[in-house]
């Protein structure tokens, strides 16, 4: 059985795979590109180091194999605890047999298990408080204020407002570009985490999309043809799809 | 002469237009500088120059928010912790979550409550069975910061104690019980004078540092379980050769067992 | 008119404290030009506003008016929502005719029905702001206020619509038959029209159809009695009416339906009622075409083209000794029978596009397909009635449940267990009289009220108990009925004399279970 595992310390794997080894177990590192749809099992290091900081995703992990993997043994491995679970491994008191331990392991989608806290930053909480702010608006209550912005200016443009009269409407203040700067000064201080989780290149795809919607607001001239070239308001649409397909594995969110 | 300490913290203050310091009870030499985040850049350079004195040792903490601009504010920040290398020991962003300077009913540690204020009776928090509660306060009845919980936030900014514990347990270890290594056999001191494992040592250095210079006794002089457990776990790295049965197991168990007695989260 | 020279400027209050979002909707490119814009940020000036006596053409309402603090419980913001809520009662009663748009980020289909409910005309997801769709929406909400306001002081009175003079539908073979044959005895006053068929398949309507097609009469009285609403006692002085002082409680002359028909048409509904004395005298006026009413010296002559309609073989009743067989003969001079609707389902198209207003190309635009299919396959008890009450109550259904469609669950339960049965489970109770000992509250018998204006009174209690969350002292004080007492009593005696309208109400069903045991 191929084992698929992620892990920011190399060196804990490495130690893993001296004894999967010996048992006939492979260790082969999880790639986004491939996906879960071939993991029969998956194990998560945790903590993983992300941005300077210890972070534990497992929870974070198991919701969204059990909805996309249910069937795949998912374990967590570190240093947390001595093992009190079925489904997560320490690793300085690993079991003879770890083949069984992993065939006997309960499937992702199982309720009946929770991981261990391995002594990280909670990235559920961490999730929790990009989406909900914490005594701010919601991200999705940002979006609304963000997108209003570009509703009035298609309006606008349906309409035939000249389009001298649509910049001095709607960008010549800087509001808009104060209510993109909101968002960004959440989005830049969280996405460096988001490094460690399932659905990472969505975040990724978002941050490209910020950065091309982020020329548009450094350019001095607030032109309209670059508003429409660069996309601004399908940018701030998709972005905002993006982050409401990422919303259902996150619990707690308001 | 004992410098004088300087916890300043840059945040949403309830009540502070601009700095407003606050004493430590029983600590002439030590206050808390409560500083608005609302201070454009400049302003906050102004204040930061008059607040890091020659004599003094600083933490500055600057919150992060959506609604300020913090990568100008946190360059000031950081230029002055570069201006002032000695006197700034400490410079960091905090947002809610589990930083160490909000208030934790279930350590008793921290200092503000989430809405701008030092934790107080006007301060409303969960307590440890999830109920809420006006019960807990950082203030004596001057309004004076109760000197433990002072003392606990600094120490907690100034070493960062349990992430370094943390991270030695986390990196180091495994490390260190590499096969390839575990047939040297040496114990810690000899490994550490070892020029063999000269990158090893300098890759750990910073974090060793945290078990070789006595600076948990003197921070938890107050806890016993901690210093039992950190004198458990020097013997055990000075004494037990890493060749020995298990060391990797018993290793972790003295890492988890120092970590539980100290509170708090590694950040 | 164009759409354009029909805008009106309009002065509207956004009650909101994001200061964001008062900026977007007034700089919206569509309220630019025919807009005008107050601003309140918090709920001291909106109370403001509501002592100044300033009225609005519309309001645009946030539900919370502060921002969410760091450690708010979900109880407190629910709180605060709620808080929102009440705030649209106090709104409503300060400025009852202004229209309330509730927009807010909570896109949760219970407090948007709580808002409706509390006085709200329109629900909108700030997340989903569309300047053009929300400038429409406001257009249509002041309109339809305009419109409900006059439309609500009609309702108050309960005054039954009466239904436009419809003609006789139908494409059946059989329908254009009998369709001719009332044609043709229209202007025969001397033969007596006897109208058979099972309840609810049309015999009144096709009367209305004779009288409509007459030349001579057309323009004269139709009068109608429903013998079966008479307490037998009444009957014959209903017929031929009473001179004052005939019986106890006369206390004036009285013209009998007959006399008002003079020279017109009486429909006699549900004559196999009829007790005997009065086919006794019935069967005088039919052979002499005179009347004496009780207690009068004298007869009086009448042109009355008398038509007839029972859904009982009064055939089998006359051998039953329960109607005379001469009056039987007389009264059978030009019989018509009309089927029952299931015997002629090609009648179901016709009726449907009449009861829906709406042409059956456009069906799918009305209710989904397995509604129609439904529709045509049930047997249809209690025929054309039943299918005109089913069509009113999923109208109701759907307009109750907000939906855009009918659908599957706006159908009544018999209906719906076609889908899982094959049987239709619809009963026709036994029609019975009604005793007219209600309270006299409001002076009205509830004993005089025909189905038609029942299912009206239902349809209002519904709605009522909805909008009232069941709280039957105000559900009477929404209708303007002096206590809960007269909700539940109209209810069970509808119940007692129409009892397959309740199928039709499931909120009445639910909060007056016991009158239905």
């Amino acid at each position: 059985m191929d084992i698929f595992f992620l892990a920011t310390n190399q060196s804990v794997p490495a130690y893993f795979a001296q004894h999967v080894g010996a048992k006939g177990l492979r260790m082969m590192p999880f790639l986004y590109e491939d996906g879960l749809s071939n993991c029969e099992a998956f194990v998560l290091f945790s903590p993983l180091y992300v941005n300077g900081h210890y972070v534990s995703p497992d929870s974070v992990w198991k919701k969204y194999c059990g909805q996309y993997s249910p069937e795949m043994k998912f374990l967590t491995a570190g240093f947390a605890n001595p093992s009190t679970s079925d489904n997560c491994l320490e690793i300085s008191d690993l079991p003879d047999d770890l083949s069984q331990f992993i065939t006997n392991a309960k499937t992702a989608a199982d309720v009946n298990w929770k991981p261990t806290d391995t002594g990280g930053l909670d990235m559920m909480d961490v999730l929790c408080r990009f989406f909900n702010g914490h005594g701010n608006e919601s991200i999705m209550e940002q979006f609304s204020k963000l997108l209003r912005i570009p509703a009035n200016i298609q309006s606008a443009l349906n309409l035939n407002f000249p389009l001298q009269r649509i910049y001095n409407l709607y960008l010549s203040d800087g509001d808009w570009a104060g209510r993109w700067q909101v968002f960004l000064n959440r989005w830049n201080r969280y996405y460096p985490f988001f490094a460690c989780l399932p659905f990472y290149p969505k975040f990724r795809e978002i941050e490209k999309i910020a950065q091309k919607i982020n020329l548009f607001f450094q350019s001095d001239e607030g032109d309209i043809n670059l508003y429409l070239q660069i996309g601004c308001s399908e940018g701030i649409e998709t972005i905002k799809n993006l982050l409401a397909e990422i919303a259902p594995h996150v619990e707690g969110i308001k | 002469m004992t410098p004088h300490r300087n916890l300043i913290v840059i945040w949403k203050w309830d009540d502070v237009e601009n700095v407003k310091p606050v004493t430590v009870a029983g600590e002439s030499a030590a206050t808390l500088f409560c500083v608005s985040q609302k201070l454009m850049p400049a302003q906050l350079k102004e204040v930061l120059n008059q607040l890091v004195q020659p004599n003094s040792l600083s933490v500055i903490l600057l919150h992060e928010s959506d609604e300020i601009e913090t990568s100008s504010r946190l360059k000031v920040v950081k230029s002055a912790a570069n201006k002032f290398k000695k006197q700034v020991v400490r410079h960091d962003l905090f947002y809610k979550g589990q930083h160490f300077i909000y208030f934790s009913t279930i350590n008793d540690t921290g200092l503000i409550d989430g809405n701008g204020r030092l934790v107080s009776q006007k301060s409303r928090l969960k307590d440890k069975d999830g109920h809420w509660s006006n019960d807990f306060s950082v203030l004596d009845s001057n309004g004076d910061i109760l000197s433990r919980y002072f003392n606990t936030v600094w120490d907690f900014y100034t070493h960062r104690a349990r992430f370094r514990i943390f991270d030695l347990k986390e990196q180091f270890i495994v490390d260190m019980t590499r096969q390839q290594l575990a047939q040297y056999g040496h114990p810690l001191p000899i490994l550490l004078g070892n020029p063999d494992f000269a990158l090893l040592r300098e890759k750990y250095e910073e974090s060793f540092k945290i078990l070789t210079a006595g600076v948990l006794t003197e921070i938890y002089k107050n806890n016993p379980a901690v210093n039992q457990h950190y004198q458990n776990l020097k013997n055990f790295l000075d004494n037990i050769p890493l060749n020995s049965e298990n060391y990797l197991r018993d290793a972790a168990r003295h890492f988890r067992e120092l970590l539980s007695e100290m509170p708090g989260k590694i950040y | 008119m164009s759409k354009e020279s029909n805008k009106k400027n309009y002065r509207i209050l956004i009650v909101d404290d994001d200061i964001s979002f008062h900026k977007d909707i007034r700089q919206a490119p569509v309220f630019l030009q025919h807009y005008e814009f107050e601003n309140a940020y918090d709920a001291k000036t909106l109370d403001k506003f509501l002592k100044s006596g300033v009225q609005f053409g519309l309001m645009v309402l946030d539900l919370v008016l502060e921002p969410t603090r760091e450690h708010e419980t979900p109880e407190k913001i629910k709180e605060k929502v709620e808080t929102g809520l009440t705030r649209i009662k106090k709104i409503r009663a300060a400025w009852p005719n202004t229209p309330i748009v509730v927009a807010t980020n909570h896109n949760i289909l219970s407090i948007a029905d709580k808002a409706i409910n509390l006085g709200a005309d329109a629900f909108l997801y700030k997340p989903e702001y569309n300047p053009e769709e929300w400038e429409k929406r406001f257009r249509r909400v002041i309109e339809d206020r305009a419109l409900a306001q006059e439309n609500e002081d009609l309702k108050q009175q309960f005054t039954p619509i009466q239904p436009p003079i419809a003609p006789f539908l139908g494409i059946s073979p059989q329908i254009e038959t009998i369709r001719q044959l009332l044609k043709v005895v229209a202007d025969r006053p001397d033969l007596t029209v006897l109208i058979t068929g099972e309840t609810g398949v049309g015999k009144g309507v096709a009367a209305r159809f004779l009288h409509y097609n007459s030349q001579t009469r057309r323009d004269k009285p139709f009068v109608t009695v429903d013998i079966s609403n008479i307490t037998p006692s009444l009957r014959e002085s209903e017929l031929f009416g009473a001179m004052k002082g005939a019986y106890t409680d006369a206390k004036t002359d009285k013209k009998g339906r007959l006399q008002m028909a003079d020279d017109g048409i009486l429909f006699l509904d549900e004559i196999g009622e009829l007790d005997k004395d009065t086919q006794a005298k019935l069967l005088q006026f039919v052979q002499t075409k005179t009347i004496r009413p009780m207690g009068a010296e004298k007869d009086i002559q009448l042109d009355v083209h008398i038509v007839a309609a029972t859904n009982k073989v009064l055939k089998e009743e006359v051998k039953n000794g329960n109607f005379r067989l001469d009056l039987y003969q007389r009264l059978k001079v030009f019989p018509i029978e009309i089927p029952p609707l299931r015997d002629r389902r090609e009648d179901i198209e016709i009726l449907l596009e009449h009861f829906l207003n709406v042409k059956s190309r456009e069906f799918d635009k009305v209710f989904e397909p397995d509604v129609r299919h439904l529709l045509f396959k049930y047997d249809w008890v209690g025929n054309v009635r039943e299918l005109e009450n089913t069509v009113l109550s999923m109208k109701i259904q759907q307009e109750v449940r907000g939906l855009s469609l009918i659908t599957f669950e706006c159908l009544p339960e018999e209906i719906q267990e076609l889908k899982r049965t094959a049987q239709s489970v619809f009963h026709i109770a036994p029609i019975k009289t009604v005793q007219a000992d209600a309270p006299a509250e409001d002076g009205e018998a509830i004993g005089d009220v025909n189905e038609q204006q029942s299912l009206i009174m239902l349809q209002a209690i519904e709605k009522a108990l909805i909008k009232k969350n069941g709280v039957k002292n105000d559900v009477a004080a929404e209708l303007g009925w002096k206590s809960s007492d007269l909700v539940r009593y109209r209810i069970k005696t509808i119940h007692e004399k129409f009892p397959q309208l309740l199928s039709h109400f499931p909120e009445i069903r639910r909060r007056y279970k016991k009158l239905f045991v």
